[in-house]
């Protein structure tokens, strides 16, 4: 990057429901936009939010939470794209660097679309205070995001969903719910409110939500061999909150809320008890 | 600036994994705490076409973190709790286990304190 890659035009608080000392501020900048794409750039921050609000229970939610748009002109348009899936390289400049197939661990993922965020953090605390959660949406219909400090996600619709599920762990500390084979799983009980190793309804950390008539464990991981899991007599209803078995990095002897969640796969809706997290961390920024 | 809360029961050393902060009062009793989800940067997710998700892990990086805790008068310091810092070795040994589950060895010790740092009030 250098300043001849782009520059900020200014910023513009789009949602406004009270004074930023009140209520939980989101800043949305973007990245790969040129001067005459900005017509598209709000429109892709319209898009996004109009996803953010249809998804639960955010709508409900929304009169706590102030949206303020950062205008950001790049020289070039898109990201840099080095044609790690295939297809030609492509270069672009732009004021973040937004990159595909950014490398991690010595891998090269091609989906990972990465930003200089450390200069987004700086471009967005310049012109907002008090923030809760930055966004960057990068100019570019490849699928792609990534997480961290701030959510990133490029213009595809569905990468919104990719940003919101990156959310769900920095602005809600909320767990991954898919499992794996359990070598990233920490020892002991999971510090975080929505994956459990304990199935005792009397004790379990979303007791409250669970009917006295669903089994517990209520599902257990049919490609684990090595679990303590008693498959239930009868299946939990459908929809029931109870202990899935897989979450948190492993198939096995760990447990999730719901069968589906988008801390578990994009696509879904947040599960019961994730929507209860967030609507506890933000009900205090709703205006009673 | 408000804070959002933390939600649910505070983490407990010697019983919880992962990582978290705390923020103590000059008797360490705990006034406030924040579970931190990747403090270690040896983790991103990758997002396939199909909606699913899958985490890939590497060694723990040179990393800064930034955390949003209430301002309590009392607060006295702030203690971080956690597992190994050389999370690959971890992850190595639970594979391991893992995959010999007739000899799974010792069982891992859940989170310690692993810093701390007290406070003082900006004039």
């Amino acid at each position: 990057m250098s300043s001849s890659d782009g520059q900020v035009l200014g910023s513009m608080k789009i949602v406004d429901h009270g004074p930023n000392s009140d209520r939980w501020n989101l800043v949305i900048v973007g990245d790969g936009y040129r001067e005459t794409e900005l017509t598209k750039y709000h429109t892709d921050v319209e898009n996004f939010l109009a996803t953010f609000r249809a998804t639960a229970p955010f709508g409900e939610l929304f009169s706590g939470i102030n949206v303020f748009r950062i205008d950001v002109v790049s020289t070039d348009s898109g990201a840099d794209d080095p044609g790690c899936g295939g297809g030609s390289p492509v270069t672009a400049r732009t004021l973040f660097d937004a990159t595909f197939c950014s490398p991690f661990a010595g891998r090269i993922l091609e989906r990972l679309l990465t930003v200089n965020t450390t200069l987004a953090k700086s471009v967005a605390s310049t012109h907002v205070s008090l923030i809760h959660q930055i966004l960057c949406i990068v100019n570019a219909s490849k699928r792609g995001g990534s997480g961290g400090d701030i959510a990133t996600c490029s213009s595809d619709p569905a990468a919104a969903l990719t940003a919101i599920h990156e959310m769900g762990h920095s602005a809600f500390g909320l767990a991954d719910e898919y499992g794996g084979d359990g070598s990233a799983t920490p020892p002991g009980e999971p510090p975080v409110p929505n994956v459990t190793r304990n199935t005792d309804r009397t004790s379990n950390k979303w007791r409250g939500l669970i009917s006295p008539t669903t089994p517990m464990p209520s599902q257990c991981e049919p490609s684990c061999t090595a679990s303590t899991c008693i498959p239930p007599a009868t299946p939990p209803a459908a929809g029931a909150v109870g202990t899935y078995e897989g979450g948190f990095y492993s198939n096995c002897n760990v447990y999730r809320p719901f069968a589906d969640c988008k801390m578990r796969g994009v696509s879904a809706p947040f599960c019961p008890v994730c929507e209860s997290v967030i609507r506890a961390k933000l009900e205090r920024f709703v205006p009673s | 600036m408000m804070a959002p809360p933390s939600v649910g029961a505070p983490p407990q050393e010697g019983i919880h994994g992962g990582y978290w902060l705390e923020v103590q009062d000059e008797n360490n009793r705990v006034l406030d705490y924040r579970v931190l989800q990747f403090p270690l940067g040896d983790s991103v997710e990758v997002f396939n076409d199909d909606g699913t998700i899958e985490r890939e892990f590497g060694p723990a990086t040179e990393n800064t973190f930034e955390v949003l805790v209430p301002d309590y008068d009392d607060a006295s310091n702030v203690a971080m709790f956690g597992e190994s810092l050389e999370p690959e070795a971890s992850r190595a040994r639970r594979a391991e286990r893992a995959a010999n589950p007739e000899q799974p060895g010792e069982p891992e010790p859940p989170s310690r304190e692993l810093a701390r740092f007290k406070l003082s009030k900006q004039p």
